[in-house]
């Protein structure tokens, strides 16, 4: 059995030739890649179980994770919000991300769209929360 | 602008390998770095300035900018904050896959010292 441990997996991100890493990320769910399928039963049809057929196509889902936010460094983060691509953006200006786990295993992906927020209280660290849209599929390798 | 890569950096898509430590960015050459994308790996410690522009263009001190690439070199290990001390004094490099910490290269040290010393004992016991 191989169960791999969690504690030093990277995130990056980034926009152009290059691809650094994240700090201080506290957890991350990874993409969910999906088939497309939809119902294909039809009123005539005798058996009990709902008949399904794939589309051909594969919705890439979203990287979700949260981190103790800290402007001044997550930059990489933000500046998609200063020049956030445009429809048709070259590739020049799409934005590429990575989760490499311990063991150098990894999942590659083009990001969309990014969404950050966070969470301010008396009783804990400044945390923030970002999603990632992906942009296709995912590579895994 | 130009800036200096401190840290061996991915590139995009990943599968391209890395940019080496030193590798230098000019954004006028350049067909896939724009100033912004300088002055983030700048800021974050990924790459160092190399040019007065690229200096100010940052707005961040020296010191500031040391920070920065001291601490990158723990970001892009996924070092966890209890271990920063055993990183940063060389005695890991990073995590296996069960989460064991990868030996650096001042653990070999410590490692001879303590089975030196336990020789030592033996033979103090022998005697």
């Amino acid at each position: 059995m191989s169960i791999i441990q969690c504690k030093g997996t990277v995130f990056s991100m980034g926009v152009g030739d290059s691809v650094p890493a994240i700090a201080q990320v506290i957890s991350l769910d990874l993409p969910k890649t999906k088939i497309e399928s939809f119902e294909a039963d039809t009123l005539d049809n005798e058996n009990a179980g709902i008949p399904k057929k794939s589309t051909g196509r594969v919705d890439g889902g979203s990287v979700s994770g949260e981190l103790f936010l800290d402007l001044a460094i997550h930059t990489s983060l933000t500046a998609i919000f200063s020049s956030p691509p445009a429809p048709g953006a070259s590739a020049d200006e799409q934005y590429t991300g990575t989760i490499t786990f311990p063991g150098g295993s990894k999942m590659s992906f083009d990001i969309c769209s990014v969404e950050l927020g966070g969470t301010v209280a008396l009783n804990d660290g400044l945390k923030g929360d970002f999603s990632c849209e992906l942009d296709g599929c995912t590579t895994f390798s | 602008m130009k800036c200096s890569f401190v840290y061996p950096t991915p590139k995009a898509p990943p599968d391209k390998g890395a940019f080496p430590v030193g590798h230098v960015i000019d954004v006028r050459t350049a067909t896939r770095f724009t100033r912004q994308n300088i002055i983030v790996l700048c800021q974050i410690g990924a790459a160092k300035p190399a040019d007065a522009e690229c200096a100010e263009a940052v707005k961040r001190t020296p010191a500031q900018l040391i920070d920065a690439q001291c601490s990158y070199g723990r970001v892009m290990k996924g070092i966890h904050p209890d271990d920063f001390k055993a990183f940063d004094e060389g005695q890991m490099v990073g995590y296996d896959k069960k989460g064991e910490p990868i030996p650096g290269p001042n653990v070999e040290e410590e490692e001879l010292d303590i089975v030196e010393n336990e020789t030592e004992e033996e033979e103090y016991d022998d005697g």
